[in-house]
């Protein structure tokens, strides 16, 4: 049976090394989420978003590094305004506003990482339930 | 030939040094005394920078790190120091483990007075693999001569893993439950208990594994006995002499594909074992099942033969009858005599020969045995009887006397107690079953009546003179003190010889000055080819059952070589004994847990055995007084455990002497002593020493060693990243099983399978280890056999770029390495190179750590998003960019800003090393970023240059120099590193920092950039696309690196990425309008074409 799927996008620094560390430390999270790391998440444009929508997602959740410590200085910045933007025109599509999230880690925070994105995914199944 | 620079000790300031000279072209070799390179709990280093920092020195292709390594020696020779490093092993082969852990999990020892077991990983010590802390082999595993892992056996037994415990016995012996009783135990003997208290009681330990080993196949039968099958080339072995080294080697050949036939003249098995060991020391049934598991094997014992001239077959008649070997283990069964008168009377016994009948007479049903014992013993009542010798055989003889009625026995020893030859226990036991001792007495004269019976023996005190050629001191009589003692038995037990009746006069089997057949040293065989030796007949020294055991194993070994026709490949060199340090903590006496005995009283009537042994709660208690001296206890867990195969126990050291241009001292001299061979050459000032914990001291060092190194290779550009798509895409998909690590969980064939179904795909392989260099070799062989132009690994790596990130591993690296993304030496395997493929050719997904780990509890679910994250992986790479990013040529050339007292310093470092400097007065008029270069315009006119340095006299200077930046709008922030700042190739001097030092460590990090950035190109970096660029500024806008600029003018204007600047975090390429930029990890295209395969409508 076809579950939902849930995209995660990471940033290669600090996210990354929160789902590895997860990883490592065998946290078991929900199979339908699924991770793709970009450099920074600055790489993010309304166009990705709202092309994991339109493919039928059930929501996108970004993780980059923690505000003032992105690797690159400006790129979390950048994805925060595109993540309000994406937010905006999907609400005009009629998404709920729960299936699109941006959130940060530290470097190492496998728990957090378990953690944040086990909720995004509970989140996303009361959403469909109309709870 | 010199090689660079050493740098000692591999903490903060080390690694930073090592790097800074490496990038600029050094060769650098930086020794760690521990198995990780580590940071000191106190810095200020966030951990995973550190560890990335670590990676990178160990991948760069011009710095060789050494783990385990201590300087030996440092020599002044010709203006070079000749350093010689001494690597002590770690057991664990880097190229192999996989840092899984299963070797951790199954260890039985926990180092004393640390939190780790004897095998352990680091958290973030690095390289990132399992170590083993062993200083040697424990004393009592080290003196076992039968080759016994007798700590692994302790320490398994104090955990109650008793059936490794006595699987770990057997793989060196086939006779725990007779060595269990009947041991001498060298092992107790050295064992470092001893000098606390008491031994470890080892041997009760090995007999308690044995009786549990027996009760549980008794509970829990097998019925799958193993039925030999014998190859077609099996050789058939004769062996002479059914003792413990006969059937030992009997056991070896049996299991290394001989037909094994064992003949024994006496009629029953054992040997000396069983006719010159008391039963009340080792019932026979311990040594039946023992040997029947032997005979198991194949083995054919034939009982009441005789080999030789009087026997019932003479050697020809085996070497007639097809026997390839013949071993002679028949032991030494006659005894000595004394030379004294009286010695032919009535009632002298032999020792031996008394043991032997007594023991017979048991064993044996006819009445032939019990006739013979009878005529030995004397018929009168209340006979005494007098023993002669102070070893085990006057022990057993006397002991058995008692059990057969003499209640009047005792010894004649000529020397003390201390010179007893037999061993403590035996004369304790002796003591207390009521056998009397004279010590320092000796026989003169046996005294007879007319019927040749012994009426007394006369003897002289003796007293101990100077020590003889044995060590002991010689005993001397003390004239005058000759008596008279009436006994009714005398029995000799002073000494036994082969006998050597079977042999025959035609043969060349040569026999020594001593009595003992003669062997080639390590080959075992006599003077007659195809016949060996081993055991008591080969060798005078008293020797054990235990020596008997280890020598006939060696000999069976060169039998089988023989036998095979093949060479001695390689001796394992042995390993030097542990004698580490213990704390007065660890020195605390532990009561012995005493096995329990049977009351004298009640033992003294029959030939019941002794020592009953011990409970297991008993066993487990008196195993956890084992002081765990290896640390490591070689119990071989690890070894089972590990599917790598990593573990490497018998590793030795490596010595190696360079030369090197200068030296680095950068550890920590009070936690190493390496502090004391380099001690004069620091105080010379020829060595340079930094504190080990302080990166920017270690870059200083680096800048003021530079001039020393004679040979530095520049670093030429790369070519341009430029891979050619045209071709149609043939992929290749390898699944890492990674031990069971991924395959545990995911199925790796379903995988497969659908793997094999994605378009575009020409052969999907399953590697057991991707990381390993044979996993490399097999994807380069399937390169080339399916023509493959793209390759997707799924494994734990997870990315294929020339970059260390926080999330790493050693692994992760090694397989890059293997691969050839690091193109480290061009005399490596580089597959990439080989196949004129190029980085971007390769994308690795991590099923690992995203998949098989954290879905453990779904593995259905685990493998269809193991799939779709290979179905992502191979559209992404199909969807490549076709960008080609040309290298940077830069001028090495750097702008002073600032009134610092350290720009003065920096300039004569730049001048150092060939980089030009211009140092700049306020006010500036101007300052841009154009083609590559900073450009700053003053009132004497306008200066370029690659990189900028910040060199303000105090905070409120360098508050003024930044808003230079950011008044022209170039902007630049502190970062947590404090010398280079957000902007590449600017970098910061801080006032704060001693004057000197600081101006060093910028020099150092700014020629490092200088250097890496010719060098290194990411495929990450942007490119744009010309044709598809509306010069809207966007992307100059939004990147504050400043790497997007505009380059010509008018109709000709366009933006070029400066990829010297670029981070490649590709935020330009998501704010570009019209989608002309290709820059970070994936494209739009490809983000889109990923995103298909993930999600399936």
């Amino acid at each position: 049976m076809e579950t939902g799927s849930i995209i995660v996008f990471t940033c290669n620094w600090d996210a990354y090394s929160g789902l590895e560390t997860a990883g490592a430390k065998r946290h078991s999270y929900q199979p339908e989420i699924i991770p793709i790391k970009l450099m920074c998440l600055g790489r993010i444009s309304t166009g990705i978003i709202l092309k994991v929508f339109e493919r039928g997602a059930d929501g996108v959740f970004l993780i980059g590094c923690p505000k003032d410590e992105c690797k690159y200085y400006f790129g979390n910045k950048h994805a925060k305004t595109i993540v309000a933007e994406a937010q905006e025109l999907l609400t005009l599509l009629g998404y709920s506003s729960g299936r699109l999230k941006m959130d940060s880690i530290a470097a190492g925070e496998g728990d957090k990482f378990t953690e944040k994105v086990r909720d995004f995914a509970e989140g996303l199944s009361k959403i469909s339930e109309g709870v | 030939m010199s090689k660079g620079v050493l740098v000692i000790g591999g903490m903060e300031a080390g690694i930073q040094a090592a790097l800074d000279l490496a990038d600029i072209g050094a060769e650098v070799h930086i020794v760690e005394s521990t198995p990780f390179f580590g940071k000191n709990s106190h810095s200020k280093i966030p951990a995973h920078l550190f560890k990335t920092q670590v990676m990178e020195a160990a991948k760069h292709p011009r710095i060789k790190i050494w783990t385990n390594t201590c300087i030996d020696e440092v020599k002044k020779e010709a203006g070079k120091f000749s350093v010689e490093l001494r690597q002590y092993p770690r057991f664990v082969d880097l190229s192999k483990c996989t840092a899984c852990g299963d070797c951790v999990d199954v260890c039985p020892v926990t180092v004393p007075g640390k939190e780790h077991k004897a095998v352990y990983l680091s958290d973030i010590g690095q390289p990132g693999c399992a170590a083993i802390e062993k200083s040697g082999q424990a004393p009592c595993s080290s003196s076992c001569p039968g080759g016994i892992h007798v700590q692994g056996y302790v320490a398994l037994t104090a955990q109650g893993r008793f059936k490794e415990a006595i699987e770990l016995i057997r793989e060196a012996i086939p006779f725990p439950g007779i060595c269990g009783r009947i041991c001498t135990h060298p092992c107790e003997v050295n064992c470092r208990r001893g000098d606390v208290d008491t031994s470890v009681s080892i041997r009760l330990l090995k007999r308690f594994l044995a009786d549990w080993e027996l009760k549980e196949n008794k509970n829990n039968p097998s019925n799958d006995l193993a039925i030999p099958e014998y190859q077609d080339n099996a050789c058939k072995v004769a062996i002479i002499g059914a003792g413990p080294a006969g059937m030992t080697a009997a056991e070896y050949l049996a299991k290394a594909g001989h037909r094994v036939t064992v003949f024994e003249k006496l009629p029953v098995v054992g040997g000396m074992l069983a006719v010159g060991i008391p039963a009340y020391r080792l019932p026979r049934e311990v040594i039946a099942s023992e040997y029947k598991n032997i005979m198991d094997l194949g083995v054919d014992v034939q009982l009441n033969t005789a080999i030789g001239p009087d026997g019932d077959y003479s050697f020809d008649d085996l070497l007639n009858d097809g026997y390839g070997a013949v071993c002679l283990t028949v032991g030494a069964h006659s005894s000595f005599s004394l030379g004294i008168p009286g010695e032919d009377l009535k009632n002298v016994v032999q020792g031996i020969e008394l043991l032997k009948v007594i023991s017979l007479s048991q064993q044996t049903k006819g009445p032939v045995w019990k006739k013979k014992l009878k005529a030995l013993m004397p018929s009168k009542k209340n006979a005494k009887a007098v023993v002669l010798g102070g070893g085990n055989t006057a022990m057993d003889v006397s002991r058995a006397l008692k059990r057969l009625g003499i209640t009047n026995v005792s010894i004649l020893y000529r020397r003390t107690r201390n010179e007893m030859p037999a061993l403590i226990e035996e004369i304790e036991d002796a003591e207390h079953e009521g056998v009397k001792i004279e010590f320092l007495t000796a026989p003169k004269r046996i005294a007879g009546n007319k019927k040749n019976m012994v009426t007394g023996i006369e003897c002289i005190r003796m007293e101990l003179g100077k020590p003889d050629e044995s060590g002991r001191r010689r005993p001397v009589p003390v004239h005058g003190s000759e008596f008279l003692l009436d006994i009714d038995m005398v029995v000799l037990a002073i000494g036994q010889a082969p006998d050597f009746d079977f042999l025959e006069r035609n043969d060349d089997i040569a026999i020594g000055n001593d009595r003992r057949i003669c062997i080639g040293s390590g080959s075992f065989m006599t003077d007659q080819k195809g016949i060996f030796a081993a055991g008591d007949a080969v060798t005078r020294d008293k020797m054990m059952a235990i020596e008997a055991i280890g020598m006939s194993k060696k000999m069976a070994r060169e039998v089988d070589l023989y036998l095979r026709g093949e060479k001695i490949t390689e001796i394992a060199s042995k390993i030097p004994v542990s004698f580490r340090e213990m704390t007065a903590e660890e020195l605390t006496p532990k009561e012995k847990v005493s096995g329990p005995v049977l009351p004298a009283a009640k033992r003294i009537k029959n030939f019941d055995e002794v020592e009953l042994g011990y409970s297991r709660d008993q066993a487990v208690k008196e195993a956890q007084r084992c002081l765990i001296c290896g640390p490591c206890s070689e119990c071989m867990a690890c070894v089972k455990a590990c599917k790598p195969e990593a573990l490497i126990h018998n590793q030795n050291e490596i010595l190696e002497k360079m030369n090197f241009d200068t030296v680095i001292y950068a550890d920590n001299p009070v936690a190493t002593d390496s502090m004391r061979l380099v001690k004069d050459y620091l105080e010379s000032g020829e060595f340079y020493q930094v504190p080990f914990d302080n990166p920017i001291m270690g870059s200083a060092a680096a800048c003021r060693v530079r001039s020393n190194i004679t040979d530095i290779k520049s670093s030429a550009s790369s070519a341009g990243i430029a891979p050619d798509y045209n071709e149609h895409a043939r992929t290749g998909i390898f699944i890492c099983k990674c031990g069971e690590e991924i395959s545990g969980i995911i199925n790796v064939d379903i995988l497969r399978e659908h793997a094999l179904a994605l378009t575009d795909v020409k052969h999907v392989g399953i590697l057991p280890f991707s990381c390993r260099i044979e996993g490399a070799e097999k994807i380069n062989e399937m390169i080339s056999a399916h023509r493959l132009n793209r390759v997707v690994l799924a494994a734990c790596s997870c990315c294929s770029f020339d970059q260390v990130c926080y999330s790493c591993t050693y692994q992760r690296m090694r397989c890059k390495s293997n691969l050839g993304v690091f193109n480290i030496d061009a005399a490596r395997k580089s597959i990439i190179k080989n196949n004129g493929l190029n980085s971007a050719d390769f994308e690795f997904v991590n099923i690992r750590e995203q998949c098989a780990w954290v879905h453990a509890d779904d593995p259905a679910a685990a493998t269809v998003k193991a799939g779709k994250l290979i179905a992502a992986a191979v559209v992404k790479i199909r969807e490549m960019s076709k960008r080609t990013i040309e290298p940077v040529v830069i001028d090495r050339s750097v702008i002073i800003l600032g009134n610092s007292p350290a720009s003065l310093g920096c300039m004569n470092g730049y001048e150092k090393q060939d980089v030009k400097s211009y140092h700049i007065k306020m006010p500036i008029r101007g300052m841009e970023h154009v083609e590559g270069c900073y450009v700053i315009k003053t009132d004497d006119g306008i200066v370029k240059a690659a990189a900028i340095m910040i060199a303000p006299g105090d905070a409120a200077e360098a508050g003024q120099l930044l808003k230079v930046f950011s008044d022209n709008g170039l902007n630049v922030k502190h970062t947590g590193n404090i010398i280079e700042m957000s902007r590449q190739g600017v970098f910061f001097c801080d006032p704060e920092f001693d004057t000197q030092a600081a101006a060093d460590a910028v020099v150092a990090r700014t020629c490092a950039w200088l250097c890496r950035v010719q060098s290194n190109i990411k495929p990450i970096t942007g490119k744009v696309d010309p044709d598809k660029c509306r010069m809207c500024y966007t992307c100059i806008d939004v990147c504050e690196a400043g790497a997007p600029r505009q380059t010509g003018e008018g109709i000709d204007r366009n933006v070029w990425i400066d990829p010297a600047l670029c981070y490649g975090c590709g935020t330009c390429a998501a704010k570009c309008p019209s989608n002309a930029i290709c820059a970070g990890y994936s494209t739009d295209i490809q983000l889109e074409a990923m995103i298909n395969e993930l999600i399936v409508r």
